[in-house]
């Protein structure tokens, strides 16, 4: 009966807040729509929001750094639910609603990750220059003179070794269009001929590492690592504003049958990898197009983002921290490093009395029971499994990255200058020219890039798509066999413990424990009763 | 149980019920707001401004008022604004109501979670413990689940993943594929030298052939090969022709078209939308050229056309289109008029527009242009700004004073550009205002007509030498003002739009005769063949006219039996006493001209307001089936 009660109140809850959420989309897709103008109308010079200034940039670094400090202090040290729930609505109104989600440490994970660029390198093209009769001397001067159209291009060599090499984006390849099209005259009365039929253009993927990356991403990438490898989670306990949103509206969260959590879980993993791969090969940001609550702190968004996000809150209303435990990327990272912390945070403040009172405390299944005790354990079987284990890691890290690079050129089709340059050939193998047929063609075919370039930087793209793809497959691999690896090591746990892989800090379970009762009410001053119990 | 006790549940009860019902009355709220938004949507609350019935009609019945009545448009215009601001008004009122509702159903739906959260606090139970106590049997079953589980897992992820990915169609090499190469269509003898831009080979509306019919009657159906069916669009544009194939444009203000007609049938082969990238032109449709006045070009593998809607097509020979680009509306006082040229594998465009603020002085605010285009993929391969407004004449290319040069009449100068980049080469005060009879080249001279004021010839050469000037003689007995010129090398013929057709000596300008054809109205422009000159006015009717030799002799221009001038005759024309060319034949088509005709061996294409005719000789029109 009691039950039923409380459906009747967290439905229309959990209604609300999706209704809510696709309200605010119908309020934020509804723009305004551009007059039917006249040609002599002149666009307004649109004014774009000024970036964050740079002192603010400082604070919001400092406001972090100081959450991560006090979230720490409030879960190690003063072991204060009350005030990590404060600290979390803080959080949730700083780095959410305020700041919009963004800058974020899930999300910096793309800026920081090494990523493949592309470079031209354009040489005098020795039979063509031939066939003309021009001297690759000539050729090259040509060209060498045209260097400086360029943002950056560097030169080097002369004649027949002559290099111009440039990083590829939008502007250089509509340059080299441009440039390609210019006509120099050969000797005699032959016809001018286009200088880009002179020169052979190959197009290469280079990874670079951090580059360009602004201090404050490497910041808010970097300090929740360090607080972790310091004091556990306690970024995702009070600081996270996608975590705080969750755990907002946790209100009757069930338990997972722990086997679930453990295949669940490695789909934070993929995503992980997936992103990495997509950011490495400059295909876009997966995790900011994919983010399920930043239409939420925006009030604004598509609609499929905020539908998303609404239903990932629903569903967090039974389910603590859905998105924290089966998907967030940087929770992946999180907890490897949190095993190795310095400090994490206890159930109890003293020794474990086994009293199991906190066993079923932890909406994210993350508290461990003791395993000894019962019958002795047959040894050999355990350790068989674990060496059977074992070898088949390099097997199955060996088999993923095979089968990444069996699927690359498929994969790579994510990535937008790959799925355009298959259009534009499409359309070119079948009609000869690129009529404009898709959106893509025809945007294409309306930019002034021409179509070799366009081929030459998805080749390069998918190349690079070639050496991240397998890397991708194999690290997925890798996890899947290093996780049956770890669920076959047996560490002897006498007491009850958080998982600190898995432990958010986020200090449910504290006031389940009757030695954390204790010692509260001896810190008030009041005798501890004889008997311990759990009620508040 | 203690009393205290007892009270203390009481109380926490109470306060339980209080929130709990907060918690509802919240949680209702939101629901119910959302509700009440999300049927304000379903009823178009949220829905464009513009897709307002009421807007719709109006602009409608705004398509629907002719142009020609200014005041009735204006009106029509004023009240579309209003509306415009009041639609527009509504909507963000609705919108700003929806976002308050939005807020509401916010504030609501948190309220209700912070009610519930305390609720449960308050009637949160002590902890049980419940089943076996855990050990090492218990762990090492769990930890076999989780391997289990993970196994699954990471099986259905790759299961998933291969499937998914796999699913994908293969990659493409993306090697730059070999271009299907559009070969052309082989003309193989110099009796299909191709008529594939307007005026023909050159430019020149000169007929190689000798054998063109010189007489015809088509409402009589003599010497006719055959009419087409009737062309779905009206167009002032001339049919071109290349093999076997004929090539023409139509279009009104909704559509345009770009067909292609069988030579030896008539049969239209295909019919092509040209899709509409620009905004409609405004120009006076009673003065103007119409919707589709610029001949089509070919070189055999190519047909490309413009509309004054600035879209320029091109399609191969069987009809696929390669590419459609929008150079941007021009302005145009009677709508963009000039033909297209093709030549050493570039389409030239000359882009002239109007621009009330044009500044000679400021060349980087021209809105003129040059473009030289790639007719295989459309590319840009250049565009130059061009020092003059709006014209409607079209260029020719040929070799003067040694060098290739694009020849090209505007208002106010003439230029001469190199074919193969566009550069201007010279230029010459001798175009001006509304320029429609394109230029013809003969030897190292242009020949340019401006209306209502000269017939120049200009020397071609890019640089003068000597002080010499660039004009070397001007005439102004006629004047054309819509047809082209023609020459034979020895002469030019001009003929204006009203029917006078002069005849000026080439080296000196001066006018050798004059012929008045009554009133007659003119756009087709004169063609040479032979010695006879082909004129076709608006009715349809061709007089097919001697040129006559300079040493005639007047008695042997008239039949003796019947008094009527023969062939090459010459007449003395009794009002001004001149000696005249004497028409040979009248040919009458049945139907309104403004095209001028194409001619083949054995053959001329006329393209009537509705139907495309083809005229051969009665033993051409046995030779083919
Ligand atoms: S696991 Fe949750 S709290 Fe932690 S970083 Fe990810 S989203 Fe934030
Ligand atoms: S502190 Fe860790 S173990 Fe305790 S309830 Fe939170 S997540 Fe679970």
């Amino acid at each position: 009966m009691r039950r039923r009660r409380w459906m009747l109140l967290v439905l229309p809850v959990a209604a609300g807040v999706v209704i809510a959420s696709a309200a605010t989309h119908l309020v934020a897709e509804q723009r305004f729509s551009v007059p039917e103008l006249s040609e002599d109308y002149v666009p307004p010079d649109v004014p774009s929001p000024a970036p964050r200034s740079r002192t603010m940039q400082y604070v919001d670094v400092a406001v972090l750094a100081a959450f991560l400090v006090v979230a720490s202090a409030a879960a190690l040290r003063f072991r204060s639910r009350g005030g990590l729930v404060v600290l979390t609505l803080l959080a949730l109104g700083y780095f959410g609603f305020y700041r919009r989600g963004c800058v974020c440490p899930i999300g910096a994970i793309q800026r920081v990750c090494p990523v493949f660029d592309v470079r031209a390198l354009v040489t005098p093209d020795a039979a063509a220059a031939e066939a003309h009769g021009l001297s690759a001397e000539r050729i090259a001067e040509a060209w060498r003179a045209r260097a400086g159209d360029f943002a950056a291009a560097e030169t080097s060599g002369r004649g027949r070794d002559f290099v111009l090499s440039l990083w590829v984006g939008p502007d250089s390849k509509r340059t080299l269009g441009r440039i390609g099209r210019e006509r120099i005259a050969p000797p005699g009365d032959a016809p001018p001929v286009p200088l880009g039929e002179l020169v052979r253009t190959e197009m290469r993927p280079v990874l670079r590492f951090a580059h360009g990356v602004p201090w404050v991403i490497v910041a808010f990438f970097a300090l929740p690592l360090v607080a972790t490898l310091l004091f556990g989670r306690t970024f995702c306990a009070a600081v996270c504003p996608l975590g705080a949103i969750q755990e907002a509206v946790a209100l009757k969260p069930v338990q997972l049958p722990a086997w679930l959590g453990h295949g669940l879980g490695l789909f934070a993993y993929v995503y992980l990898a997936a992103a990495v791969l997509l950011a490495t090969t400059g295909g876009g940001f997966l995790i900011c197009r994919q983010d399920p609550f930043v239409g939420i702190f925006r009030l604004s968004g598509p609609v499929i983002m905020l539908l998303i996000g609404a239903g990932v809150l629903v569903l967090g209303v039974f389910l603590a921290r859905p998105y924290c435990r089966f998907l967030c990327p940087y929770g992946a990272i999180l907890r490897p490093l949190s095993r190795l912390s310095w400090r994490h945070a206890t159930i109890t403040p003293d020794a474990c009395i086994r009293c199991r009172l906190c066993e079923s405390a932890c909406p994210y299944g993350a508290i461990r029971a003791p395993n000894t005790g019962g019958r002795p354990a047959p040894r050999r079987r355990g350790k068989l499994t674990l060496a059977a284990l074992l070898l088949v890691v390099p097997v199955l890290t060996a088999a993923g990255a095979w089968g990444g690079a069996w699927l690359a050129g498929r994969v790579a089709r994510m990535h937008p200058t790959v799925a355009r340059a298959e259009a534009v050939h499409r359309e070119l193998a079948a009609h000869g020219a690129v009529r404009g047929d898709s959106d893509v063609t025809e945007a294409f075919a309306g930019s002034d890039v021409p179509v070799d370039m366009l081929l030459a930087h998805g080749r390069a793209v998918r190349r690079s798509f070639a050496w991240a793809t397998p890397v991708a497959s194999g690290f997925i691999a890798l996890v899947v066999a290093l996780k049956l690896v770890s669920l076959a090591v047996r560490r002897r746990r006498e007491d009850y413990a958080p998982d600190r892989a898995l432990c958010l800090s986020c200090g449910r379970c504290y006031a389940s424990c009757p030695v954390d009762h204790a010692r509260r009410l001896e810190r008030k001053g009041a005798r501890p009763p004889a008997e311990l119990h759990a009620t508040d | 149980m203690t009393e205290t006790s007892d009270n203390t549940t009481n109380r926490r009860e109470r306060w339980y019920r209080a929130v709990a019902a907060t918690a509802g009355v919240a949680g209702a709220v939101a629901l119910a707001v959302s509700a009440l938004l999300v049927l304000f949507v379903l009823r178009g609350y949220g829905d464009h401004p513009l897709d307002s019935p009421r807007w719709a009609a109006l602009k409608a019945e705004l398509a629907r008022t002719p142009r020609d009545d200014p005041a009735a448009r204006a009106a029509l215009v004023k009240r579309l604004r209003t509306l415009d601001a009041e639609l527009r008004t509504a909507y963000f009122a609705r919108r700003r109501r929806l976002a308050i509702g939005a807020y509401v159903v916010c504030a609501a739906a948190g309220a209700a979670l912070a009610a519930g959260a305390i609720a449960l606090r308050l009637r949160r139970r002590p902890a049980r413990v419940a089943g076996a106590a855990p050990n090492r049997e218990r762990a090492e079953r769990a930890a076999r689940r989780g391997r289990l589980a993970v196994a699954a897992c990471g099986v259905g992820l790759a299961a998933v993943g291969v499937a998914g990915v796999a699913a994908i169609p293969a990659p493409r090499t993306l090697s730059p594929p070999s271009r299907p190469p559009v070969r052309p269509v082989e003309v193989a003898t110099v009796e299909q030298t191709p008529w594939a831009r307007f005026r023909g080979p050159g430019g020149r509306g000169v007929v190689v052939h000798r054998n063109v019919p010189t007489d015809w009657n088509a409402p009589a159906g003599e010497n006719i090969l055959w009419r087409s069916d009737a062309i779905p669009l009206p167009g002032k544009s001339s049919p071109i022709v290349w093999a076997k194939r004929v090539f023409l444009t139509g279009g009104t203000s909704e559509q345009r078209e770009v067909y292609c007609l069988d030579a030896d049938t008539g049969q239209r082969l295909w019919t092509r939308t040209v899709p509409a990238g620009g905004r409609s032109p405004e120009f006076d449709e009673s003065m103007g050229t119409g919707w589709a006045a610029s001949t089509p070009v070919t070189d055999g593998r190519y047909v490309c056309a413009i509309f004054p809607t600035g879209d320029l097509v091109c399609f191969d020979f069987d009809g696929q289109r390669r590419w459609h680009r929008n150079l941007g509306t021009p302005d145009s006082a009677y709508g963009f008029a000039t033909s297209l040229v093709m030549h050493d594998g570039r389409l030239i465009v000359q882009y002239d527009q109007y621009d009330d603020a044009f500044d000679a002085d400021k060349p980087g605010t021209w809105r003129s242009r040059l473009l030289l285009l790639d007719p295989a993929s459309g590319e840009t391969l250049a565009s130059v700004p061009r020092p003059v407004t709006d014209s409607w004449t079209t260029p020719v290319v040929a070799e003067l004073a040694g060098r290739e040069q694009l020849i090209t009449v505007g208002n106010p100068l003439v230029i001469a550009h190199d074919p193969a980049d566009g550069r201007i080469l010279w230029q010459a005060d001798a175009g001006g205002p509304d320029v429609a009879p394109s230029p013809v080249v003969l030897g190292d001279r242009v020949i340019v007509a401006v209306p209502n004021a000269y017939v120049f010839a200009l020397r071609g050469a890019v640089e003068l030498s000597d002080g010499r000037q660039r004009v070397i003689w001007q005439a102004n007995e006629v004047t054309p003002t819509i047809c082209s010129p023609v020459s034979d090398g020895r002469r030019v013929f001009a003929l204006s739009s009203w029917g006078t057709l002069a005849c000026y000596d080439a080296a000196t300008g001066e006018a050798q005769w004059l012929r008045d054809f009554g009133g007659q109205q003119f756009n087709a422009s004169p063609s040479l063949v032979g010695e006879t000159l082909h004129l076709t006015d608006t009715q349809g009717v061709t007089y097919v006219v001697s040129t006559g030799p300079f040493d005639f002799d007047d008695t042997a221009a008239v039949d003796a039996n019947d008094g009527e001038p023969v062939v090459g005759g010459i007449v003395q024309d009794p009002t001004t006493g001149k000696r005249i060319a004497a028409p040979v034949r009248t040919c009458p088509l049945g139907e309104a001209v403004y095209g001028s005709p194409a001619f083949q061996d054995g053959r001329i294409y006329i393209r009537g307001r509705t139907h495309v005719y083809c005229i051969a000789d009665a033993e051409h029109t046995q030779e083919t089936p």
